[in-house]
């Protein structure tokens, strides 16, 4: 290393490296994951587009092979000067004008997702009065760490609005990591994402977004909820914050079908699922100690939990970068928690009550399963809510069991043999039981 | 599960009965509120409901609702109600609490026979996170040293009982002798108060954030060691009317709620009735006088001076 210069030698280098960058930003998100963040900037593009959040005639198709991955939207495209100034920063600054009710908040998303993906990505996008097209080589780029900067390979500004190019996105990238290839090629993996896609995008999906996975459509997952005249879910709203920084958060608790996939609560922040079927006690499961609520069983398969938190500006919500869950420590969370424990504890006790039912009493007397099967699925959205779980308060016969204790001994084997033979018995366990008997009935009883 | 009320009148124990009376007053304070018929009383009234008897006498609250855990024996309950407007409500109070209607302001006095324990705490929870304010809650529970050997200590015996994360950094197996238990128990219901508000406060605004003012912090043995520990829930902006219901002035009120906070202590001396009448007589004591009678103990006098006002009248009836 050549020598410093003199007004060099205090200075300590505090400089981060690229390497560091991309490492440590793509451990701590799972490959699917990274691919549902990538839906999530094209959403925000929607959701500049359609402030009413109706997305018919938008689309966000993937192709993700062995040899290459591809993201196409037209959802209005990225801006010239926003792909410029923000949109490729590391970290969002507070200058940049955010997207009402977004779901990219924390300026990583799409970075982080390419570089998680391979080492050669491309960009192409079309915005109403600019295009922009940007072609990066990870390997070459990170050689440099003093320049951080990336360079379109063409571009064009201030055009007319009305030039009949489509709107929107293409996002490809090739030479992919061999891992993240082989993960592309294995059927179980692409399951395992057209599932999350559909989960985390429902909403906007059931909004008219048409989202495919190579080149299969993608269905929403409806959110549904039992309802009938006496099974009604439980239901909260709270809110926080002031203008563009107020939260609103809309709480759902009732059972649905018994599917153990389905259990728990599943939260959403402005439209995007960060927590699904989660039954931890990050969503009030196993609450003082089990006491308040129980640790999940089976037994609660019905229990269907909704949080839908929403906030024009996204940073007040309360969710984790990589959007995979919630900020257990932030205050307002907390006090959504108490609300969701609130609204789940009748609930529980009504589905501890259908589990007694079952045990004691016969078919024809099972009056809580008998509402369960005349209410009817309807969707979050529109089903008939009250304040706090509603369900028939019918109290099941608890089934007789007083507690019982084995007592195991050992005798000589030729006293226990003339024992059998005067009690009359065949087994040994009889001998016990029998001289127990014998034993109470003359001393115990009064 | 046999209650204590089958082996114990209530009516009967002395120091309860005082602790009743004390109690009461500090609710009649709410007034400052506004009416207290609009307050709701929720407890467990066994067999005899002698809170619910006083609470409907003294203050007129109406709405009155008893949870019973005792299923079989409900037409027992349902026929010692002394008032037809006490609502039973049978099952444990773990699942009993949270099929009540919150929104009521409520005054709670939760009278458990057992010891603090994890579903003792989940009540304390439960209400702390939806008590509407202004509501008065006060748990009672068995406060004894739990049995003591070399092999089997007590901080085991309380870890087991209310969970790991709930006992206080740093108690000691000696902690937990004599009213150490009482200490310690108090300690742990009261973080388990300011947790639970910590986390309901989130989204409040500033002025309605619930705020928790210990007002009881009572200890006594008819029996067994007891403890009780209670105060108010309120709102931020709610501090004047608390202020105006000048709970200190009670003498047995203890609002410091620190982890080291003195308790008042319910010691009953022993008198006969003729001394009680004699005792009443010169009470309240003008200043400087000094209460007498023959060779009854200076500390007995004491103790009647200050409970003489709530103290109990027992006597045999014929009726």
């Amino acid at each position: 290393m050549p020598d410093k210069r003199d007004d060099e030698k205090g200075i300590v280098n505090a400089w981060p490296t690229k390497e560091f960058f991309i490492s440590m930003l793509t451990k701590d998100i799972e490959l699917t994951r990274s691919i549902v963040d990538l839906v999530d900037n094209a959403l925000d593009g929607a959701r500049r587009l359609r402030k009413n959040h109706d997305y018919d005639g938008l689309f966000v198709k993937i192709e993700a092979n062995p040899h290459h991955f591809k993201i196409t939207d037209n959802c209005g495209g990225i801006d010239i000067d926003l792909a410029r100034d923000y949109a490729f920063r590391f970290g969002r600054t507070s200058q940049m004008k955010p997207t009402a009710h977004s779901v990219g908040q924390f300026g990583v998303g799409m970075k982080r997702s390419l570089f998680k993906i391979g080492k050669k990505f491309s960009i192409r996008s079309d915005a109403p009065t600019s295009w922009f097209l940007l072609n990066v080589d990870v390997d070459r780029w990170k050689k440099d760490d003093e320049r951080w900067e990336f360079e379109f390979d063409d571009y064009a500004e201030d055009l007319p609005e009305d030039d009949d190019r489509s709107l929107g996105t293409t996002l490809s990238v090739t030479s992919l990591h061999a891992s993240v290839s082989e993960a592309f090629g294995d059927e179980n993996f692409q399951n395992k994402l057209a599932k999350e896609i559909r989960e985390a995008h429902t909403q906007s999906i059931e909004g008219g977004l048409k989202v495919s996975l190579g080149g299969v459509p993608l269905e929403a997952r409806p959110l549904l909820l039992l309802e009938s005249k006496d099974l009604k879910p439980g239901f909260h709203e709270m809110s926080w914050g002031k203008g563009k920084s107020e939260v609103i958060v809309k709480l759902y608790a009732g059972v649905g079908d018994s599917k153990p996939g389905e259990a728990g609560w599943n939260i959403f922040c402005n439209g995007r699922l960060v927590l699904g079927s989660d039954r931890t006690s990050v969503t009030g499961w196993s609450e003082g100690s089990g006491r308040l609520v129980p640790q999940f069983h089976p037994q609660y398969n019905r229990f269907r939990g909704f949080a839908f938190l929403d906030s024009e500006d996204t940073t007040a919500l309360p969710w984790n970068t990589t959007k995979t869950g919630v900020d257990t420590d932030s205050p307002h969370y907390k006090s959504v928690r108490i609300e969701m424990i609130k609204l789940m504890r009748p609930v529980i006790d009504f589905l501890n009550r259908l589990a007694t039912e079952r045990k004691t009493e016969d078919e024809d007397d099972r009056v809580l399963e008998a509402t369960i099967q005349k209410a009817k699925v309807a969707d979050v959205e529109s089903v008939s809510v009250a304040k706090a779980f509603k369900a028939p308060l019918i109290v099941p016969t608890k089934p007789p069991s007083p507690e019982m204790v084995r007592i195991s001994y050992l005798r000589l084997h030729k006293q226990v043999l003339k024992a059998k033979k005067k009690l009359g018995v065949s087994t040994s366990r009889e001998v016990g039981e029998k001289t127990f008997d014998y034993f109470y009935k003359t001393e115990c009883e009064e | 599960m046999a209650g204590s009320y089958e082996s114990i009148n209530y009516a009967l124990r002395p120091a309860k009965a005082i602790e009743r009376k004390m109690l009461c007053e500090c609710f009649r304070r709410l007034t400052e509120f506004g009416a207290l018929e609009s307050f709701r009383y929720v407890g467990f009234g066994s067999t005899y409901f002698s809170d619910f008897a006083l609470v409907h006498r003294a203050l007129g609250i109406q709405q009155m609702v008893s949870i019973e855990k005792d299923i079989e024996n409900r037409q027992r309950f349902q026929f010692n109600r002394p008032y037809r407007c006490i609502e039973m409500k049978y099952g444990h109070s773990n699942t009993v609490l949270s099929t009540l209607n919150w929104n009521i302001p409520t005054i709670g006095w939760f009278d458990y026979d057992d010891r603090l324990d994890a579903g003792i705490l989940a009540d304390v929870q439960y209400v702390t996170m939806s008590a509407s304010p202004v509501s008065l809650f006060a748990f009672t529970v068995n406060a004894h040293p739990y049995d003591y050997s070399e092999t089997n200590p007590r901080l085991p015996q309380l870890t087991e009982l209310v969970g790991e994360g709930k006992v206080p950094n740093g108690t000691a197996e000696k902690d937990l002798s004599g009213w150490g238990t009482a200490a310690v128990s108090r300690r742990i219901m009261t973080n388990e108060i300011r947790e639970t508000l910590n986390a309901r406060n989130g989204a409040l605004p500033t002025a309605n954030q619930i705020l928790y003012k210990q007002l009881f912090y009572f200890r006594y043995a008819d029996g067994a060691k007891m403890l009780t520990v209670g105060g108010l829930l309120y709102e931020r902006r709610q501090a004047n009317l608390v202020a105006k219901c000048d709970f200190e002035s009670l003498s047995f009120v203890q609002t410091n709620s620190r982890a080291n906070c003195a308790p008042y202590s319910i010691e009953v001396p022993s008198l006969t009735y003729r001394e009680i009448r004699h005792l009443d007589g010169q009470l309240p004591r003008i200043r400087r006088s000094r209460l007498r009678s023959p060779r009854v103990p200076r500390k007995d006098l004491q103790r009647y001076e200050a409970l003489y006002r709530h103290f109990p009248h027992f006597g045999e009836l014929v009726i």
